[in-house]
């Protein structure tokens, strides 16, 4: 092989990588002043389109407030953090409202699923926050894709713990995001439960969702691609496990 | 701005238990407010205005126990020198001849269908005490005049058969003409059953008021001041006469004074009243007020993760701000209007039990409310309260940092 065409090569994998990379994290640092305490410390890694990768850690080393600054809930205090070609760290308040709403979805340990509401009003939030026509047959697609269509009249707290988890992966889906965001999307569900819905996170990861789970369980970690290891602040022994 | 209404509109109905307490609240500060305003508009009344409201104060007299008012027909026509055959209820007793007939509906249907229905449908009376035009007489005693006195008035459509001081003879009782009512719908009440009947003058019979058992809590609001209209042709001083002749009979001080210089001395009476009434029913309003916002942003802070949930699924913190003022305008216009209702209930509850007097005054409130500028300033009153009690409260809450309000799930 010619020199030439080897350096072409490289060429064309370092742009192909540049494409499916999907969040940059360059030295990225989170100060909190009054009291002072660095959560982050000038961490850095790439998250690429389609993967599926857990942050691990232990309670207060960051990881949910990486996860926080990952979805544009947070600011981060220094470093860069590009999406696609986008400079998040450069966008105004306004803006940021925009990419979040465009880009991430979100499911919590505890569900936050409104109470007040019917399984499917909860998944209508999202289509309502961004003009959704047609909403009816999304939510009822999405309910079918995790199981739990028999429920849709129903009132949150009717609902068992794994079926108000399908309910935020359901409001989640409706959103049609590209990163869905989930913060230990397991942790409140027994092991059974728990397995389902880290199938169906993965069976979203399948269809092209790029996923990121907060977990302090290993074995839920062990299900995703890759696990980041965040300690006191850092990414601990290195970007990969 | 829709789908944010429809999202408002479900917050509303989803949490309709949790606001109860708040709604309450909303209600009872617009009730005052309305009551409070009305008030401190009453010196803008014109006089009829402001007769409604204290004219009303002797149809109180009307509130009576059916037992102790039945004992008290029958000793009125014994005190006449009649004895009725008063069999049952409703049935009329006949003095005889075609005005004792009406004399007794007078007596019997005055007092049963205030008993029953509370729809008074009498038509003239033996009354002891003046003709008309709107004079009025101060009586220093309620029970002044006695239990039974000749002299008559007669309602209008008598005015063509007999004449002021002609004297008619029913059985054995003579009984003078003093005057003619006159048709006179403020006389008695702004009870909508009397507007049903125009035609028909309705009034007091105050004559058979005199032996009405008031009740304690109805004395200490009764005044003996009674409004009369002059008959054509009577002059005042021919009223003071024969009111001075009434009074010395019955040896009681009577006092008589024209409606221009009643009003002055009732205005300054009631000024210092009045605004003592418009000052607390302020001050509580400022008590509702301060409770609102206090519940207002303890209910904010108390669904911090709720908007939290609202921001991640994608609502900005401007439609937030506009979901909750959205949540809370709706909330008042409710408020608003079962403040309405609940007034307006009430007043239709006052004039079912007989309870005209404080039905009137607050039906006068709720026509003043509703038809005239002060509702103008309820409506801006309500703009005020829903900015103070949740725009700012809001606006305030949704320029903290959104992470405070997720923070709930992530510490």
């Amino acid at each position: 092989m010619s020199k030439g065409v080897f350096t072409q090569l490289i060429c064309n994998v370092k742009r192909f990588e540049k494409e499916v990379r999907m969040i940059n994290i360059e030295e990225l640092s989170k100060e909190y002043k009054k009291p002072y305490k660095k959560v982050l410390d000038q961490i850095s890694f790439q998250i690429r389109e389609g993967e599926m990768v857990a942050i691990m850690g232990k309670s207060g080393a960051g990881k949910s407030t990486l996860l926080n600054i990952l979805g544009c809930i947070d600011t981060a205090t220094g470093g860069k953090y590009v999406f696609h070609d986008v400079d998040v760290t450069g966008l105004s308040k306004k803006e940021l409202h925009q990419f979040r709403k465009k880009h991430f979805s979100y499911i919590f340990q505890n569900f936050e699923l409104l109470p007040e509401y019917s399984v499917y009003e909860n998944i209508e939030i999202p289509l309502l926050a961004r003009n959704v026509k047609n909403r009816k047959t999304i939510i009822l697609n999405a309910l079918e894709e995790v199981g739990i269509a028999e429920h849709r009249r129903k009132k949150i707290h009717k609902l068992s713990g794994g079926e108000q988890q399908r309910c935020a992966i359901a409001r989640a889906i409706v959103a049609d995001t590209d990163v869905i965001l989930a913060d230990e999307p397991t942790g409140s569900l027994d092991e059974n439960t728990a397995d389902e819905i880290m199938q169906l996170l993965k069976r979203l990861n399948d269809q092209g969702k790029t996923i990121i789970i907060v977990t302090h369980d290993r074995d839920i970690a062990a299900q995703c691609q890759r696990s980041i290891i965040i300690k006191d602040g850092k990414i601990w022994n290195g970007e990969t496990v | 701005m829709k789908n944010i209404s429809i999202l408002a509109m479900k917050m509303i109905s989803g949490k309709l238990l949790k606001n109860f307490i708040f709604f309450l609240w909303m209600v009872a500060g617009f009730v005052l407010a309305g009551i409070a305003l009305t008030v401190a508009n009453m010196n803008s009344f014109d006089e009829m205005q402001f007769h409604k409201i204290c004219d009303v104060q002797r149809t109180g007299y009307l509130f009576v126990e059916e037992s102790e008012k039945y004992e008290d027909e029958v000793a009125f026509f014994e005190g006449i020198g009649l004895e009725p055959e008063v069999e049952k209820v409703g049935e009329f007793v006949n003095l005889g001849g075609e005005l004792g007939e009406e004399l007794a509906k007078i007596q019997m249907g005055h007092q049963y269908t205030n008993l029953y229905g509370g729809a008074d449908m009498v038509e003239c009376t033996c009354i002891d005490k003046d003709v008309f035009d709107i004079f009025h007489i101060n009586l220093s005693l309620r029970e002044n005049l006695g239990t039974y006195q000749n002299e008559i008035i007669l309602g209008h459509q008598y005015q063509k058969k007999y004449q002021n001081t002609d004297s008619i003879k029913l059985e054995d009782t003579e009984y003078k003409i003093l005057g003619f009512i006159d048709r006179n719908e403020k006389w008695l009440s702004e009870d909508v059953a009397y507007s049903d009947i125009p035609e028909i003058t309705s009034f007091v019979n105050t004559d058979y008021m005199v032996f009405v058992p008031v009740m304690p809590e109805e004395r200490s609001q009764c005044t003996n001041t009674s409004y009369y209209k002059l008959a054509k042709g009577v002059t005042q001083a021919q009223f003071e006469k024969t009111v001075q002749k009434i009074a010395e009979k019955n040896k009681v001080k009577v006092s008589v004074h024209a409606l221009d210089e009643y009003i002055e001395t009732v205005k300054e009476k009631n000024e210092t009243m009045l605004k003592a009434l418009v000052k607390y029913s302020l001050y509580l309003l400022g008590a509702v007020l301060f409770i609102i916002c206090v519940l207002k942003v303890y209910s904010l802070f108390g669904n911090k993760r709720q908007y939290g949930v609202l921001y991640t699924s994608g609502l900005t913190s401007r439609q937030i701000v506009i979901l909750i003022c959205l949540e809370n305008c709706f909330m008042f216009a409710f408020a608003l209007v079962a403040a309405f209702l609940l007034l307006w209930n009430f007043v239709t509850l006052c004039q079912n039990t007989g309870y005209l007097l404080r039905g009137e005054v607050i039906n006068g409130v709720i026509r003043e409310i509703l038809y005239s500028r002060v509702f103008v300033q309820e409506f801006l009153l309500c703009v005020i309260m829903t900015v103070i009690s949740s725009v700012i409260p809001s606006v305030v809450f949704c320029k903290i940092s959104p992470l405070s309000m997720m923070r709930d799930y992530n510490e």
